[in-house]
């Protein structure tokens, strides 16, 4: 497609709702997909790279997600909006992630054990990340890496999606409180980076 | 030991966007996934659909062709039986006459061959029925106008057609 045909057609289709694009897609559009693609294509994948801290793994998750989502295109049936229903695609890949490592599910995701630990950190940080930490970017990244992982996976759902407290227990299959509890948990950790280096 | 939790009013603030932490987690880095990874998932995408077209063709093509098939052997078979077994000029039945002795039906003679009709008015002759013969002969000629008639081998339609 020429490069100002492209623009011109995504332009119109950026008034199309994500929900109407997946039904243009599931009616045998591609380019309606591609549209819902350029959407969340960036913040997917920071949220995933955020939340693995690994961007290969980040990539093999993301791309598991997209091709669901193609598969799945047959059966889709707006029942929510489409960012939960993607980010939710994107939350149960990461449980299955985290399912097949040695250690399994977080504790974190417990929902009763993870508030109880909330002050124990993930320690996965590579040796070069912590060098190369000299910005306020960098150490803002750097704590949000070393949250626990429901935490993190609030604060970063929040951040990404823009999604309200409920929506994003809904996604992650928790009480509305226990998503709450994850985001002021991470949003109390975080701060402390940033008022520091705002007020340094 | 554990951070002292924020107030409603904090987290309000930060759910709204309105705290440093989210402006500050806005300036991180955006990248994205790699070309190669872009170009697999929309690939994908593309090949999906196509495929899934080409796949109702072509469930579309496993379903009618049997059907055809079949409507085609049923066809062909009743076309087989209407020669095979097509009831005996002799033997058919005119409408509301279950006699069997009764007079050939021409409509279903029409169905056999020219010469089985011939054959039959033939046979009229040999039994005197040079009357129904004649009768049967015209109506032959009219079905098959275009049939020339053997009178060699059909000797005693001669003096009928002839006569005509």
């Amino acid at each position: 497609m020429p490069a100002r045909i492209a623009y011109i057609w995504h332009t119109m289709h950026d008034a199309i709702k994500d929900e109407q694009l997946m039904l243009q897609y599931k009616d045998g559009d591609s380019r309606a997909f591609e549209v819902l693609y350029s959407r969340y294509r960036l913040p997917m994948f920071r949220y995933l790279q955020n939340q693995c801290g690994n961007a290969a793994i980040a990539e093999e998750i993301f791309q598991d997600v997209w091709m669901n989502l193609v598969r799945a295109r047959e059966r889709y049936q707006v029942t929510a909006s489409f960012k939960t229903y993607i980010y939710r695609l994107a939350h149960n890949r990461l449980i299955d992630h985290y399912r097949k490592q040695k250690h399994g599910v977080p504790s974190s995701y417990d929902e009763h054990e993870g508030l109880l630990n909330m002050n124990e950190t993930a320690n996965h940080i590579s040796p070069q990340r912590h060098v190369a930490v000299e910005q306020q970017v960098d150490k803002l990244l750097e704590a949000i890496a070393q949250l626990p992982e429901a935490q993190r996976e609030a604060f970063l759902l929040k951040e990404e999606t823009g999604l309200s407290v409920e929506e994003i227990a809904t996604m992650t299959d928790v009480k509305p409180e226990t998503a709450k509890s994850r985001i002021r948990y991470a949003m109390n950790k975080l701060k402390e980076v940033v008022e520091i280096e705002h007020y340094a | 030991m554990p951070e002292q939790p924020s107030s409603d009013t904090e987290l309000e603030a930060y759910l709204a966007g309105k705290t440093p932490l989210s402006k500050a987690y806005q300036q991180t880095p955006e990248a994205g996934p790699g070309q190669s990874i872009d170009n697999a998932i929309l690939n994908a995408a593309r090949e999906e659909v196509t495929k899934k077209h080409a796949g109702a063709s072509s469930k579309g093509y496993n379903w009618y062709v049997p059907a055809a098939l079949a409507a085609s052997i049923f066809v062909a078979v009743g076309i087989i039986r209407i020669y095979s077994t097509s009831p005996d000029v002799d033997t058919v039945v005119i409408a509301g006459n279950t006699d069997k002795s009764a007079q050939p039906d021409i409509t279903a003679a029409s169905k056999s061959s020219p010469e089985r009709m011939l054959d039959k008015i033939s046979k009229l002759v040999d039994q005197s029925k040079t009357e129904k013969a004649t009768e049967q002969y015209e109506a032959f000629v009219e079905l098959f106008p275009n049939y020339t008639v053997d009178f060699d081998k059909y000797p005693k339609l001669k003096s009928i057609a002839q006569s005509r």
